[in-house]
């Protein structure tokens, strides 16, 4: 009995464990390509990583973008809205908070809660646009979400550049002012960079997983995620639950960029979110912990450190940074093939009962490939 | 700014350079889309074609194994993602996302390692694609100015639209590969390999994405920058279904695009904001196929009513 509850709760562990060892058997191969050591390299990125305090702390500051990233992908995805929308709401997020906390009237205390009501409310109407796009045109939702990440990035860009730019300082980078220490978000160690936004992180990552898993609307989500036609014949509206889903998606995106303006930069900076593509590495964070709010913490953690320690191994050999996406692209690369394994096995479930997701992750009917 | 009809000529002829990337790629997406394949790593197919083109162009200097070796590069990648979309029932999105991720690595990674430089790579070494001569127009210089710096490589871009048209709706095997589309258990249960047709299809946009990419980095300028493709694949995709998924369709779609990004261009040397003018393209991307599919369901509405 003991030995099936830990099958059980390590069955889901196996293939992810498995794509992460082949991602880093190319990530190997790449790195003896530079003409370096793997294992040596590996052993530093580690120590880069998670090695002392310090790397550690960095790691979780990096990771902060990328679990609100994450937790706002899971949302939309978890629910079959598979937008990739996350950039544009993150630099929507960003863009608005600094332009509220520089420019809006009032005490403190005001300041900072509008602009972080006014970005939850920027991303949430850019998710929303999408979501109106595929309800009223039938518009993919890859695609109009992909636009809005082009779109948003020139056009803060502009305003950014011709309204907002910070001419005070001979810095070349298109950025606003700096938002006075007041509206900043406290350290939460004394000269470390770890900020109040990972204790919001993981509010939120809580809070996700108490709406997935605890209340109707996340039952209804799960129930359109599962089969649309079915939902809407169970008497869920379907489209209640996608403007829903992408509404908070978009808003909880849109908070990364506030995390990232009041608790790291201090300012918007154009290109910052692009260039470290936190909400792609969010997405994949969700896609690889198959949208479990849990999992994506823990999965945005290990993508974070993979990109610190990769950073650390730049600094120190000849191995380049990309190293990172190249091991996290395999990483989800990789498990691709499992989603498919497992929402196989959830449809056994339906048959068997809710027990039998114990049942080992390859199942021999399976093993051909073949379309059941 | 003034409207002459020289400057029309420039918009003219610069809307054909921009249009003829965007177009390989987008037939590319329509095929894909005529199999039923939501193919979004043709953006990393793209970048890896025109980075491969730059590495062989500059060891060996020669275009024929430059664009040989693009094709190569971008077929294997686009086989890749076939197989883990098609064989491993990997979801379509999570594929493409992943290969553009690792693309996108992988090149910067390598650009690194084999040039040693960062952001971009120039060098005299290389060579770029001829150009068409067009002196026999001299007589009408507008026409030079139409049709002048263009390569073989965008004629060709026309003339493989017209033969995908063919090919799709005239022979046997189009036949059979569109039947894959429209319901791929019929089409298995008449004994149509559909997995392999497929995969194959995938394979396919893969190489004219490596072209799309050869005509980034040898065509108008000669050189690699960390992902130059900056989206254009994504386009395409728009484009794809912006065309209905019909190679002449496409040709138009693409050639929208391509006046929107050439558009980008010409204002921004004027006093109208350069990054709005960069913004266009993807605006404008949402707001054609917005109006495309009004008028797609409207169409439906009405016949539906008679």
């Amino acid at each position: 009995m003991a030995d099936r509850r830990i099958r059980r709760l390590l069955a889901p562990l196996a293939q992810p464990a498995l794509a992460i060892a082949f991602a880093l058997a190319v990530g190997a191969m790449a790195i003896l390509v530079t003409g370096e050591n793997p294992l040596t390299v590996y052993a530093a990125m580690l120590k880069g990583a998670f090695g002392n305090k310090y790397y550690l702390l960095t790691t979780l500051t990096r990771a902060t973008p990328i679990i609100i990233c994450g937790l706002g992908a899971a949302i939309a995805w978890s629910s079959n809205y598979m937008g990739i929308g996350g950039e544009g709401q993150m630099i929507v997020g960003g863009f608005t908070t600094a332009v509220v906390a520089l420019y809006a009237p009032g005490p403190l205390w005001f300041r900072l809660v509008l602009s972080i009501v006014m970005a939850l409310l920027a991303g949430g109407l850019l998710s929303l646009l999408s979501a109106w796009l595929l309800d009223k045109f039938k518009m993919s939702l890859a695609i109009s979400t992909l636009m809005f990440n082009y779109t948003a990035q020139y056009v803060t860009m502009h305003f950014v550049a011709n309204v907002f730019q910070d001419t005070t300082g001979d810095a070349k980078l298109t950025q606003t002012l700096r938002i006075e220490e007041g509206l900043q978000f406290p350290r939460l160690f004394d000269g470390y960079s770890l900020h109040l936004g990972f204790l919001i992180a993981v509010g939120l990552v809580v809070a996700t997983w108490f709406l997935l898993n605890r209340t109707t609307f996340g039952y209804e989500s799960r129930m359109s995620g599962f089969n649309i036609n079915f939902c809407d014949y169970g008497g869920i509206s379907s489209r209640k639950v996608m403007y829903g889903m992408l509404l908070l998606s978009g808003a909880i995106s849109a908070l990364a960029g506030t995390s990232e303006v009041l608790g790291v930069q201090y300012r918007y900076v154009h290109n910052n979110y692009v260039s470290a593509s936190y909400a792609w590495v969010g997405l994949n964070a969700a896609l690889i912990s198959g949208y479990n709010p849990i999992g994506v913490f823990l999965t945005s953690i290990i993508l974070a450190g993979i990109q610190t320690g990769g950073a650390a191994i730049a600094r120190s050999t000849t191995v380049p940074l990309e190293i990172s996406s190249i091991i996290q692209g395999c990483i989800t690369l990789f498990i691709s093939a499992r989603i498919v394994l497992g929402s196989r096995r959830r449809s056994s479930v339906a048959v068997k009962g809710p027990l039998s997701t114990a049942a080992p992750v390859v199942d021999s009917a399976d093993e051909k490939g073949r379309p059941r | 700014m003034n409207f002459d009809a020289n400057y029309l000529a420039v918009v003219f002829n610069s809307t054909i350079r921009m249009t003829t990337p965007i177009l390989y790629v987008a037939l590319g997406s329509a095929l894909c889309n005529r199999v039923f394949i939501f193919n979004i790593g043709l953006e990393g197919m793209m970048l890896v074609g025109g980075f491969a083109a730059i590495v062989a162009n500059f060891y060996t200097g020669s275009l024929v194994l430059s664009v040989f070796f693009a094709m190569v590069a971008s077929m294997f990648v686009a086989w890749v993602a076939g197989v883990f979309m098609v064989k491993f029932k990997g979801a379509m999105l999570v594929v493409g996302v992943s290969i553009n991720v690792l693309i996108s690595g992988a090149t910067t990674f390598l650009m690194q390692i084999i040039f040693g430089s960062k952001g971009a790579f120039v060098s005299t070494k290389l060579v770029s694609l001829p150009k068409i001569d067009v002196s026999f127009m001299r007589a009408v210089p507008i026409m030079q100015t139409m049709f002048g710096s263009l390569t073989y490589l965008d004629l060709f871009a026309l003339v493989l639209a017209i033969i995908l048209h063919i090919f799709l709706f005239k022979t046997v095997a189009g036949f059979r590969m569109r039947s894959v589309g429209i319901n791929k258990p019929a089409a298995e249960s008449l004994g149509i390999h559909a997995d392999r047709i497929q995969i194959l299809t995938v394979v396919f946009s893969g190489l004219v994405s490596g072209l799309g990419g050869v005509l980034l980095t040898m065509g108008g300028v000669t050189m690699f920058a960390q992902n130059i493709t900056a989206g254009r694949g994504f386009i395409a995709m728009a484009a794809g279904t912006l065309g209905g998924a019909h190679p002449l369709g496409v040709i138009a779609s693409s050639a929208f695009f391509g006046f929107a990004q050439s558009m980008a261009n010409m204002l921004q040397n004027t006093s109208v904001s350069s990054q709005l003018t960069m913004a266009l393209p993807y605006a404008s991307t949402v707001l054609a196929l917005a109006l495309y599919n009004y008028v797609q369901n409207r169409r439906i509405l009405r016949s539906a009513t008679k």
